[in-house]
């Protein structure tokens, strides 16, 4: 199976609020609604407005959660390579001119993630201070016989390998999502235009 | 010389009485300025030589004393003329100084004498009081010439001559010879007031006349063969002097006074049925009426939906024929509303509004598998007319009604809005502004923001041994 961007949501494989809901069960739905966020977010609406109703919060509720996995994957994976000195050696203009390519195997790898995107829900504008629904990202990426196609400094594409997912999310303290993902295969697959480079400038 | 001088005295007295009464009457007649009497030698003491006369007599009591004189007024007398049918002008000037008019009762300009008072040729004295009732001057009368045969251009004159007038001529129907006159209003010899107008009747050709107006009906326009067939012929209005020509169409017409008749048709077929009515020099004719003879009677019944609709309301007609037959059933049928051309096919289903109101013939046919046209029973519809109160009210109440509906269901669509929690409040603008109604979802979040945070991720990738299994060059 060839993907050419992958998101986090594919690896939970949830695309929208539907997915999530079903996703979660009843249960999870339940710690969503009951998290300390969410009761406040619940009593500031009841405050603000008799005729919004909280079912109606639910569902964007869920369909931001959904929004928070809209992450692609490159963003955990370039920043975890460009921590080792092999592949930062590529960045070396002197050893590897501008004009040259070279595709780099990487061996089996694990990339761990930990994220911790957040919901701040705002009135009229200004932000309700208890109302911030935090998010935690974590879990391992495993990466198999990834091959880097690097250039002038930069990772222009990933030509090969496969990925899968298994971590969860949690809001707060309660896990709101977990997976153990299916096996994706980059080959053919991950053009990234001008690059990443492997130097921060 | 006492007893003398209280005689004197007395005679004195009468004599002073006497001109105190002459000066009375005297007074009296100045004071009605209307009358005045005529001198009359045979008056034993004339009024006009009363006062010297008078004075006369004072002077000889002065100097005869003894002399006695007896004073007595006796006024003429005069007849009171017939003032009847006069005006009050002619009135005075025939009784000036004869009768005093008192009273005129009614008296209104150009009314004459009704009754008077004095009675006419009645004696009574000079200046008498004359009292009079007036009435209305009364229409003066004459007798119509007769004006049959008199050129047109005499006809004024001549009935200038009885104080009428001409009211011209006026066309009408009849046998004499057009263009003459040949009666006249009022009738020769009538008594009419005075400028009365007097028609002349002119003959004008008889109008050319159109047919007559007949109508044909039967009791059953399907029928099997052998069976018998009422035919009606209805004129306008019924004449006992008719005849009537029946065409059967099967080659056996029928020559009749009456406008009823039966027929019986043996043969399986279509016949178009006819009558043509003769009275007198005028002729009519119907229209063709169509039987259907067949082993099998077929009937078609229509119906409608209002059963009285109102002009401009949209009537259903249904077709059924009886007994069922599929196959006619699915036959073209043909809706006749009176119209001269022929309707457009359609279903045994059919509607149309009526714009007028008024009566109209209802008439389906159809052709059956057969071959054979069957037609229903002609029936007649009524249109009524819209209320009154519609026409006057309805453009009024109309368009409130629509708009009172269309704000019903705004409300009701607001209310189960409300109810689901669809719709919210949306601040705009400034703060304390709050618009209504940002549906839903929109609303929610238009009022709430919701911002996603995604800080800068860790991620650490763990190789178990060698980070690099192969670099290949490619260019």
């Amino acid at each position: 199976m060839s993907q050419a961007n992958l998101t986090m949501k594919d690896m939970f494989e949830v695309q929208n609020a539907k997915d999530a809901t079903q996703a979660m069960g009843a249960a999870k739905q339940q710690d969503l609604e009951t998290s300390q966020a969410a009761a406040v977010l619940k009593e500031e609406i009841a405050k603000k407005s008799k005729l919004i109703r909280w079912s109606a919060v639910q569902d964007v509720l869920f369909e931001k959660t959904v929004e928070v996995l809209d992450i692609p994957v490159l963003t955990f994976l370039s920043p975890a390579w460009k921590k080792y000195r092999e592949i930062l050696e590529f960045a070396d203009v002197e050893k590897h001119p501008a004009n040259e390519a070279n595709l780099v195997s990487l061996t089996e790898h694990t990339v761990k993630v930990e994220h911790h995107p957040y919901l701040q829900v705002t009135y009229r504008g200004v932000e309700i201070p208890k109302a911030k629904l935090e998010f935690t990202l974590t879990g391992d990426l495993t990466l198999q016989g990834v091959i880097l196609r690097i250039q002038n400094g930069k990772i222009k594409a990933i030509q090969g390998g496969a990925v899968r997912w298994s971590g969860e999310l949690l809001l707060e303290n309660s896990t709101v999502l977990q997976k153990e993902s299916k096996t994706y295969d980059l080959t053919g697959g991950f053009e990234l235009g001008e690059g990443i480079p492997l130097r921060d400038t | 010389m006492t007893e003398h001088l209280r005689v004197a005295t007395k005679r004195h007295q009468a004599a002073v009485g006497q001109l105190i009464l002459a000066f009375v009457v005297f007074q009296t007649c100045l004071a009605k300025g209307q009358c005045n009497e005529p001198a009359n030698p045979k008056a034993e003491i004339p009024s006009a030589n009363l006062a010297p006369k008078l004075g006369a007599g004072a002077a000889v009591l002065q100097a005869h004393a003894p002399a006695q004189v007896i004073m007595m007024y006796k006024p003429p007398m005069t007849s009171v003329p017939d003032l009847s049918n006069k005006t009050l002008d002619e009135v005075k000037s025939e009784v000036l100084n004869k009768l005093t008019i008192q009273t005129v009762n009614n008296n209104n300009p150009g009314w004459v004498v009704e009754r008077q008072f004095p009675v006419k040729y009645s004696n009574v004295a000079v200046c008498s009081q004359l009292e009079l009732w007036m009435k209305m001057l009364p229409q003066q009368l004459t007798i119509v010439p007769p004006i049959v045969g008199v050129p047109e251009g005499q006809i004024a004159s001549l009935l200038g001559k009885y104080h009428l007038k001409y009211g011209g001529s006026t066309p009408k129907e009849t046998t004499a010879a057009s263009g003459t006159i040949f009666d006249q209003d009022p009738k020769p010899g009538t008594l009419e007031p005075w400028g009365s107008d007097v028609i002349a009747y002119k003959a004008t050709g008889p109008q050319p006349m159109g047919p007559l107006p007949l109508a044909l009906t039967a009791d059953r326009t399907s029928v099997t063969p052998g069976e018998t067939v009422r035919f009606v012929a209805r004129l306008q209005s019924d004449s006992a002097d008719a005849q009537y020509v029946f065409n059967f169409g099967d080659g056996s017409p029928m020559v009749t006074r009456v406008p009823a008749i039966s027929h019986r048709f043996y043969q399986d077929g279509d016949y178009e049925v006819s009558v043509t009515m003769t009275l007198g020099d005028r002729q009519g004719q119907s229209e063709p009426l169509h039987i259907t003879v067949h082993s099998t009677e077929y009937n078609l019944a229509v119906s409608w939906e209002p059963l009285h609709p109102l002009a401009g309301q949209l009537v259903r007609f249904t077709a059924r024929i009886s007994p069922d037959d599929p196959l006619i059933a699915k036959s073209s049928y043909y809706f006749y509303f009176g119209e001269k051309t022929k309707p457009k096919p359609s279903r045994d289903v059919y509607s149309r509004p009526f714009a007028k109101p008024g009566t109209y013939p209802v008439n389906v046919r159809v052709t059956g598998g057969h071959g054979h046209t069957i037609e229903s029973i002609p029936l007649e519809l009524v249109v009524m007319e819209i209320p009154d109160w519609w026409k006057r009210w309805g453009k009024y109440v109309v368009p409130p009604g629509v708009v009172a509906l269309m704000c019903a269901f705004a409300g009701l669509y607001l209310a189960s809005k409300y109810l689901t929690g669809l719709v919210g409040l949306r601040a705009a603008g400034r703060a304390g502004v709050v618009s209504l109604h940002h549906d839903g979802r929109n609303g929610l979040e238009a009022a709430f923001g919701f911002r996603l945070e995604q800080p800068v991720a860790s991620a650490i990738a763990e190789f178990r041994g060698a980070v690099i299994r192969k670099v290949e060059r490619i260019v």
